[in-house]
């Protein structure tokens, strides 16, 4: 009984702020804590022994700070996980290989020229009703809150539009509180509309049982008429789960370009130089199960048109409003 | 580990229905104000997997009626981490009252022993961290509490050294599991075993504090040391917080 009260609960990371301290540290902290191993295996093939095993090499105790932030930059990368960050004060180690390898899709320009400067705001919504009587609603971020009032009145204006079209393009995520909110204004029933489970331990399996996520309908008014979202592949994290949720809703048709996914709650951590370490922690799928954390396919692939951006015309806003016409 | 458990039930329950002697050293009412500075070290890996140093302040209140003792204790900490570029912060409250047996009792020496019942809230925040920002701390514990005193005389005043200590036993604690978001346990009502079984074991921890009581003109005043060590090993997710402060008190 002594021996228990007088044992020790410390730290068993590296402790040391060493180069080769840092890179085991941040090795060993993913390697219990990130969430993705065995789908980063089977989609892409990351092995994360072996990615060790390669980095460590690369290690010695003359590099410069930059040059280790450099090597630990690269480490991380290899997860391709839009949601696994190191953060230092003169940097931000990323791979956004999930947008920047791929078509833009958003011009922000001719896309704001469908709003003009005669748009209405509800919190952080912007919205307006175009010439052909659908309703345009620009989702920019789910940081922001925005309340049930706020989306109850917007939704009380359009309500004579044939259509609604939400613009979710370039939108990185935020809460995911607000896309379900949003997203329950376009529902009647309570639906299924996917799982999460989280890590329970240091090994790479070591999971909690799914448990299943519903959607409730909005309390007042709810939209009832036939709405198409429009996509592109910097929408990510709580902005891919609102298409994840949007796709389980009838009368909903997504538009643009596959998403950029993001489907791990990101959780944050440090390391010994004092790095913060960010990395998907908790696992969120689809209605079926499925991982969407490369994205998720549109039920309509379009991408912008390059004789469409001469024209200043947003070919998907356009195939969304011929869609919500037919 | 079971047997153990039960040899220091029995040992409580022994010590409670075993004849109690009265000791002339003690007052049958005390009340006293505690103010503790110090150091603390803590660390949880819910949080960060380093231990964040930095300053604590303790205040205590306590009680004593005859063998019963109340205690209030209200705690604020500010540390950073290893590195110096994060802060954390940590706070908390705790109730306890526990009923001291006179188990042994000679000149001017006497050793109280007896159970405890502690309940505890409080809250670690890091400034820096996103979807897990912060970590509750909510326990109810069974202590076994022990407390020696002896008085003497010195510069034609009658003072006293008081020694005191206390082992958690068993109770119920709250802690997220290893990687569980509270976005899960508290926006989806999703629960995983958030609600533990504390003992010895997966919470080794000691508090104890060692006084001296002074009488000054009308008043007593108290000062010595006070060492806080809490532990715990719950959902794979391990926490310790260790501190040691200077006290300082009045007599209320």
């Amino acid at each position: 009984m002594m021996m228990s009260i007088t044992s020790c609960v410390d730290e068993e990371l590296p402790t040391a702020d060493t180069p080769s301290g840092n890179l085991e540290a941040l090795w060993q902290l993913l390697d219990e804590r990130y969430c993705f191993f065995d789908y980063k295996h089977d989609e892409i093939g990351v092995d994360w022994d072996e990615v060790h095993e390669r980095y460590r090499k690369m290690i010695n105790n003359d590099m410069t700070r930059r040059q280790l932030f450099e090597v630990c930059c690269n480490m991380i990368g290899e997860l391709r996980d839009g949601h696994v960050n190191l953060g230092a004060a003169f940097d931000l180690g990323r791979n956004w290989s999930y947008w920047e390898d791929y078509p833009e899709n958003y011009y922000d320009s001719i896309a704001r020229s469908y709003l003009g400067r005669d748009y209405s705001m509800a919190a952080s919504l912007k919205y307006k009703v175009l010439d052909d009587n659908i309703g345009y609603v620009r989702c920019e971020s789910f940081s922001d809150a925005m309340g049930e009032g706020n989306i109850g009145s917007m939704l009380s204006i359009l309500a004579t539009c044939n259509g609604l079209i939400i613009d979710i393009r370039n939108n990185g995520g935020g809460e995911l509180t607000n896309s379900e909110r949003l997203a329950s204004f376009f529902t009647n029933e309570r639906r299924l509309v996917g799982y999460v489970y989280h890590k329970t331990g240091k090994g790479h399996n070591d999971f909690s049982t799914p448990k299943a996520i519903y959607l409730d309908p909005a309390k007042g008014i709810r939209w009832q008429k036939p709405v198409v979202v429009i996509t592109n592949r910097q929408v990510f994290s709580a902005a891919n789960d609102f298409v994840k949720i949007m796709k389980c809703l009838p009368n909903v048709t997504i538009v643009g370009d596959k998403t950029g996914g993001g489907s791990g709650m990101p959780f944050t951590q440090e390391i010994p130089s004092g790095w913060r370490v960010r990395y998907s922690a908790v696992v969120f799928t689809d209605a079926q199960g499925h991982h969407i954390e490369f994205g998720i396919e549109p039920d309509v692939k379009v991408d912008i048109d390059a004789a469409d951006v001469i024209r200043r015309h947003d070919t998907i806003i356009e195939t969304a409003r011929n869609l919500l016409h037919l | 580990m079971t047997r153990i458990l039960v040899l220091a039930i029995l040992l409580s329950v022994q010590i409670c229905t075993a004849k109690a002697q009265t000791s002339d050293t003690q007052p049958k009412h005390v009340s006293r104000m505690l103010l503790g500075i110090g150091h603390t070290d803590v660390m949880d890996t819910y949080l960060s997997p380093y231990s964040y140093k930095g300053t604590r302040i303790d205040l205590v209140f306590d009680k004593r009626y005859s063998h019963t003792l109340h205690r209030i204790e209200l705690h604020g900490a500010a540390t950073e981490n290893p590195a110096g570029n994060v802060n954390e912060y940590e706070g908390g409250a705790a109730y306890s009252v526990a009923h001291l047996y006179d188990v042994f009792a000679k000149g001017r020496f006497c050793l109280n022993i007896g159970p405890m019942g502690s309940a505890y809230a409080g809250c670690i925040y890091n400034e820096r961290n996103g979807n897990n920002p912060a970590q509750a701390k909510v326990s109810l514990m069974g202590k076994c509490a022990a407390m020696a005193q002896y008085e003497f005389d010195w510069l034609h005043r009658t003072m006293k050294v008081e020694y005191m200590a206390e082992l958690p036993l068993l109770g119920i604690a709250y802690s997220p599991q290893f990687g569980q978001s509270y976005y899960e346990e508290f926006a989806l009502r999703n629960y995983d075993h958030n609600c533990v079984v504390a003992h010895t074991f997966n919470t080794p921890s000691l508090t104890h504090h060692l006084l001296m009581e002074v009488p000054v003109c009308k008043s007593t005043i108290y000062f010595g040391y006070r060492g806080v060590i809490d532990q715990s090993k719950y959902n794979n997710l391990r926490y310790h917080s260790y501190n040691h402060s200077l006290l300082i008190g009045l007599k209320l």
